[in-house]
C-alpha cells in the first residue's frame, strides 16, 4: 500500500471519498491529506486533517476532518503516516469527532481519549432562519451593505484588522483566501470611515451548503452592526436560497456555543463521540 | 467714564481669554492639518470661544446703564455671548467623542441625534431676548435671573457631563490605548465656572481659553514626533515607544521592517503604503531610508498580509523595497524584544 499526500492538484482524484466540499478545501493552507492507494493507483484509504493555530503563538492543533479505509490496517497505515506528519509541523494535540461508534472504538486503540458530547457542528436549514428575532425587511442603515462593492484593499485591512485582535472566527487560513472564497452577497458588512469594521462572512460550499464562518464588530457601534448584519444576511438567505438548503455553523469557541443558544433555542448538535490525543 | 473694580476684573478676564485664544488660534491655522474632524472642532472651539471673550469684554467696557437707550445692543451682545458658551459645550461633546472613538462617521451618525438639543440650545438665548424668562438685566445694569435659570444651566452643562461620563467609561475599558486626556480641558473649564458662580466675575471664558490650550499643547505634542516628509512617526517616538514596552503598557510582539532603495523616494512610499497600514500599528521612520511598523500582535497571518500588500503596493508605485519581520518568541520580555531589534539597530544603523 502507497501512502501519498493529497494536494490541491490532485485532490480532485479522490472526490468518490472525500466529497466535493473537501476537494475544494484541499487547496487551502492548513488542509492536509493523505491518500492509501495500491500499485494501480485505486484508493483504499484517505485521512483528512485540519491544522489550527499554525500562524499564532499557541500549540498546534490538529483536527481530524475524515479517516476512511477499507480495512484496519489501511486505516492504521494512514494514522502512522498521519502522526509523522503531525510530528513535522509541531503539532501538540489531534483531536476529532464522529457519531460512528466503530471508528470511535478504532481512534481509542490507536491512543485516542474519548468522551460522548454534542457535536460543535449545528445543521439547519434556512426555513429554520424565519424564527429567528430578526425583523423581516427591515430598512438597514446605509453603511451596512454585502461584500460586493468593498475593495480588495477594505477587505485586506478588514483581515489585518481581525488577525491583530486575535479573532479570526472558524476561519484559520483567514490571512490567505481571497475575497471571492466568500460568498459576497450574502455575507455583510458594516463600514465607517470608509473602512469595514464588521463582518458576518458566508461561505458556499461546491455542494450548495451554506457556512458562516466569522460574525464579528468593532468600534463604537458594534453592537448595533453585529444585528443590523445579522438581520440583513438573514433576510438574504430567505429571500435567495430554497428552504431546504443546508446551513452547518461551526461553534469553535464559549461565545459562538451560546449565541446559537440564544438565537436558535431548540436546535441541537448531533450526538457524537470525541477524541483527543498529545502527539 | 470711571471703571468699577468688577468692571475692571471681568475686562481683565476677557482680555486674558482673548489673547490666548488668538494666539492658540494662530498657531493651530500654522500647523495643525484642518482635514481632520479633530482639527476642525478645536478651531470651532477656539473660534466660539474668541467670539465669547470680544462679547464679554464690549459688555465689560461698555457703561450700559448710561445709556438706556441701546440697552438692546447690549441684550443682543449678550444673547450672542450665550450662543457662543452653549455651543462651545456641544463642540466639547463631540471633540471628546471623537478622541474616544477615533471615528468620523461615528461622531456624524451621533450628531443627528443631538441635533435637536443643540438647536434648542441655540435658540433658547434668542427666547430669552425676546422674553427675558431666563435672565434679565435691571434697572441698575446688574444680572438678575429668573427661577428656570438653573434649569437652562443644567441643560447646558449636560453636555459636559455627557463628556465626561464618555471619557472615563472609554478609559476604563480601554486602559492603555488612549494618548488623549480629558481632564487637561476639563478641570480648568470646571474651575473657571466654579469661580464664576461664587464670585460673579466671568472666569468661565478664561478657564476654557486654558483648557482649549492645552488641547492644541496636547495635539501640538503628538505633532513633535511626526516626520515631516512621511508622515509617520520620527525616531523621538521610539523613547516614548521604549517607555510604554518597559512599563509593560505595550507588549511589542512583532516589527516589520522596509527598507527602500532610494533614500529620496519616503515620500512617495508613504504615499504608497499608507492606505494597507493598519491604525492598530505605529509606522516609525527609524532611519533615512528604513521604516518600521510595529504591532502587539504575532499573528503571522497578518504579518504575511502586511508585507505582502506593503511589496504590491511598492511595486505598483515602481519602488524597490525589501520586507523582512521578526516576531517575538512568547518567553522573551518585551523590553528585550525592542532592545535587540530597534534600538540595536537605530545605533548601527
Amino acid at each position: 500500500m502507497n501512502m501519498i499526500e493529497i494536494t490541491k492538484e490532485n485532490a480532485a482524484d479522490f472526490q468518490e471519498l472525500l466529497g466535493e466540499d473537501l476537494v475544494s478545501d484541499m487547496s487551502r493552507n492548513f488542509f492536509k491529506g493523505l491518500a492509501a492507494t495500491d500499485d494501480g493507483d485505486k484508493c483504499h484509504g484517505v485521512l483528512v486533517y485540519e491544522l489550527l493555530e499554525v500562524d499564532s503563538e499557541e500549540d498546534t492543533k490538529s483536527r481530524i476532518r475524515l479517516l476512511k479505509g477499507d480495512s484496519e490496517e489501511i486505516k492504521a497505515g494512514l494514522q502512522d503516516e498521519y502522526r509523522k506528519a503531525v510530528s513535522e509541523s509541531d503539532v501538540e494535540t489531534s483531536f476529532f469527532e464522529t457519531s460512528e461508534k466503530d471508528m470511535a472504538s478504532f481512534f481509542e486503540k490507536i491512543g485516542f481519549s474519548n468522551a460522548t458530547g454534542e457535536s460543535k457542528e449545528l445543521s439547519i436549514t434556512v426555513a429554520d432562519l424565519a424564527k429567528l428575532p430578526v425583523k423581516r425587511n427591515a430598512k438597514l442603515p446605509d453603511y451596512i451593505q454585502g461584500l460586493t462593492d468593498v475593495s480588495v484593499i477594505q477587505y485586506r485591512n478588514f483581515v489585518k484588522k481581525t488577525l491583530i485582535r486575535g479573532n479570526k472566527g472558524a476561519v484559520e487560513d483567514l490571512a490567505y483566501l481571497p475575497l471571492n472564497w466568500f460568498e459576497r452577497e450574502a455575507s455583510s458588512c458594516s463600514i465607517s470611515d470608509d473602512k469595514i469594521d464588521g463582518v458576518m462572512l458566508i461561505r458556499k460550499t461546491p455542494s450548495g451548503e451554506l457556512h458562516p464562518l466569522l460574525y464579528t464588530a468593532f468600534g463604537p457601534d458594534f453592537a448595533k452592526s453585529l444585528g443590523f448584519m445579522l438581520t440583513r444576511t438573514v433576510n438574504y438567505a430567505l429571500d435567495n436560497y430554497p428552504p431546504e438548503t443546508r446551513i452547518v455553523i461551526y461553534r469553535h469557541n464559549k461565545k459562538v456555543l451560546e449565541l446559537t443558544h440564544k438565537l436558535l433555542t431548540g436546535h441541537k448538535g448531533e450526538d457524537v463521540i470525541t477524541g483527543t490525543r498529545n502527539e | 467714564m470711571e471703571f468699577s473694580a468688577e468692571m475692571i476684573i471681568n475686562i481683565d478676564l476677557n482680555a486674558a481669554a482673548l489673547l490666548f485664544m488668538v494666539g492658540v488660534l494662530v498657531m493651530a491655522l500654522r500647523t495643525v492639518s484642518m482635514q481632520d474632524m479633530r482639527s476642525k472642532l478645536l478651531i470651532n472651539l477656539i473660534v466660539m470661544a474668541i467670539l465669547e471673550a470680544v462679547c464679554g469684554l464690549i459688555l465689560s467696557l461698555v457703561d450700559w446703564t448710561a445709556h438706556p437707550d441701546i440697552t438692546i445692543i447690549s441684550s443682543l451682545i449678550d444673547m450672542v455671548l450665550e450662543i457662543a458658551l452653549n455651543l462651545q459645550l456641544c463642540c466639547v461633546f463631540f471633540y471628546v467623542m471623537y478622541e474616544v472613538y477615533k471615528s468620523e462617521d461615528y461622531v456624524r451618525r451621533k450628531f443627528s441625534k443631538f441635533l435637536i438639543p443643540i438647536v434648542i440650545l441655540v435658540c433658547l438665548p434668542v427666547v430669552n431676548l425676546f422674553t427675558s424668562f431666563f435672565w434679565y438685566v435691571d434697572a441698575d445694569g446688574a444680572v438678575q435671573y429668573t427661577f428656570v435659570y438653573l434649569a437652562y444651566n443644567i441643560f447646558r452643562y449636560l453636555f459636559l457631563v455627557a463628556a465626561v461620563i464618555l471619557y472615563i467609561r472609554f478609559k476604563s475599558r480601554e486602559k492603555n490605548a488612549q494618548r488623549f486626556n480629558m481632564w487637561l480641558l476639563v478641570i480648568p473649564m470646571f474651575l473657571g465656572t466654579l469661580a464664576e458662580a461664587f464670585t460673579g466675575y466671568g472666569a468661565f471664558i478664561l478657564g476654557a481659553a486654558i483648557g482649549y490650550t492645552n488641547l492644541y499643547m496636547l495635539i501640538a505634542n503628538e505633532m513633535g514626533y511626526r516626520d515631516h516628509e512621511s508622515g509617520f512617526y520620527n525616531p523621538y517616538y521610539l523613547s516614548h515607544l521604549y517607555k510604554l514596552v518597559d512599563n509593560g503598557k505595550y507588549q511589542l510582539s512583532s516589527i516589520i521592517t522596509y527598507q527602500i532603495a532610494e533614500e529620496g523616494e519616503v515620500g512617495k512610499f508613504a504615499d504608497a503604503i499608507r492606505s494597507v497600514l493598519p491604525d492598530e500599528c505605529d509606522t516609525i521612520r527609524t532611519d533615512a531610508d528604513r521604516f518600521i511598523t510595529v504591532s502587539e500582535s504575532a499573528d503571522r497571518g497578518y504579518i504575511f498580509m502586511l508585507s505582502e500588500d506593503v511589496a504590491a503596493m511598492s511595486e505598483e508605485a515602481g519602488l524597490e523595497v525589501s520586507v523582512e519581520s521578526v516576531t517575538r518568541n512568547k518567553k522573551e520580555i518585551p523590553a528585550d524584544f525592542f532592545i535587540d531589534h530597534i534600538r540595536l539597530r537605530k545605533q548601527g544603523g
